[in-house]
């Protein structure tokens, strides 16, 4: 895939975001999550979860144990697949919070990585834009150029951390844009070592 | 109130209240962490409600059964798998 061929367009902060740690006048210009494909594997697993005991209850269960399938038990198999969906549903919203609370902030002065890791696990880590002196974009394999969804790595200056946004939509316009941010905040405060 | 209500009701109180520390942790990240005027603040809204719709539903259902029959038919599904278990 040519940087030319990739159609997918950078979604621009169309909204007045906020965010903790904000400083004062600093202005959200990008949201960047991973690509949203990769909630389909654990969406459809859960799909698959939900379905399996109506499937059990009455498509297996009427050949093997037919006194459960009694009209008399119906009522408690309901109970319990209730409490089961109930469990599903808090496990489908704890995949979408990791995915969602996993992101990337783009300011004009500054890049903010938060990795969520379950519930219990966050990370927050900044990189100032005038530091960054290297940015590389890469989509590896089948899925990804078929989905358009690749990674960046970003080197900063003096320092070897690198800064990797990993599964993102459009990874050459990103990268495009962040070098174009790099260089207007180099251009404003002069390139930090 | 017999033995098989009985137990489902320590089943559900459980389930309440392993429903309400899940359902707080995910509740709590939500309003917490998410950017203001983003799509975090109206999810929180709709998990929140479907929990307790689920609740409300699990509840309803506990009532609607008749656990008298219920136990009978449970029992009898013991003995007549014991039974077929000795059988063969």
């Amino acid at each position: 895939m040519t940087e030319t061929s990739e159609v997918c367009i950078l979604p621009f902060a169309d909204k007045d975001y906020a965010f903790p740690g904000q400083r004062a006048n600093e202005k959200v210009l990008y949201v960047i999550r991973r690509h949203s494909i990769l909630l389909l594997v654990p969406f459809i697993t859960l799909t698959l979860f939900a379905l399996a005991p109506l499937f059990l209850y009455f498509f297996i269960m009427p050949g093997e144990i037919p006194e459960l399938t009694d009209p008399a038990l119906q009522p408690l198999f309901w109970l319990v697949y209730t409490i089961y969906c109930g469990f599903l549903w808090i496990s489908g919203f704890i995949v979408w919070m990791d995915y969602y609370l996993d992101v990337w902030i783009i300011t004009p002065e500054r890049l903010i990585d938060i990795e969520q890791k379950g519930p219990f696990s966050r990370t927050v880590s900044e990189v100032d834009l005038r530091r960054i002196q290297d940015i590389s974009s890469s989509t590896h394999g089948l899925w990804a150029t078929f989905f358009g969804l690749g990674d960046i790595h970003l080197q900063t200056a003096a320092e070897a951390s690198k800064f990797t946004m990993e599964s993102i939509p459009c990874p050459v316009r990103t990268r495009r844009s962040i070098i174009d941010l790099v260089h207007q905040a180099q251009a404003q405060g002069g390139v930090l070592d | 109130m017999n033995q098989t209500s009985l137990v489902f009701l320590i089943f559900l109180l459980l389930t309440a209240g392993v429903y309400l520390l899940l359902g707080g942790i995910v509740y709590y990240h939500l309003k917490t962490y998410s950017l203001k005027q983003d799509a975090g603040q109206k999810a929180k809204l709709l998990f929140s409600v479907g929990l307790l719709l689920t609740f409300g539903i699990i509840t309803l259902q506990f009532f609607a059964v008749d656990w008298d029959q219920a136990q009978a038919t449970m029992e009898n599904v013991i003995n007549l798998n014991f039974l077929r278990k000795n059988y063969d």
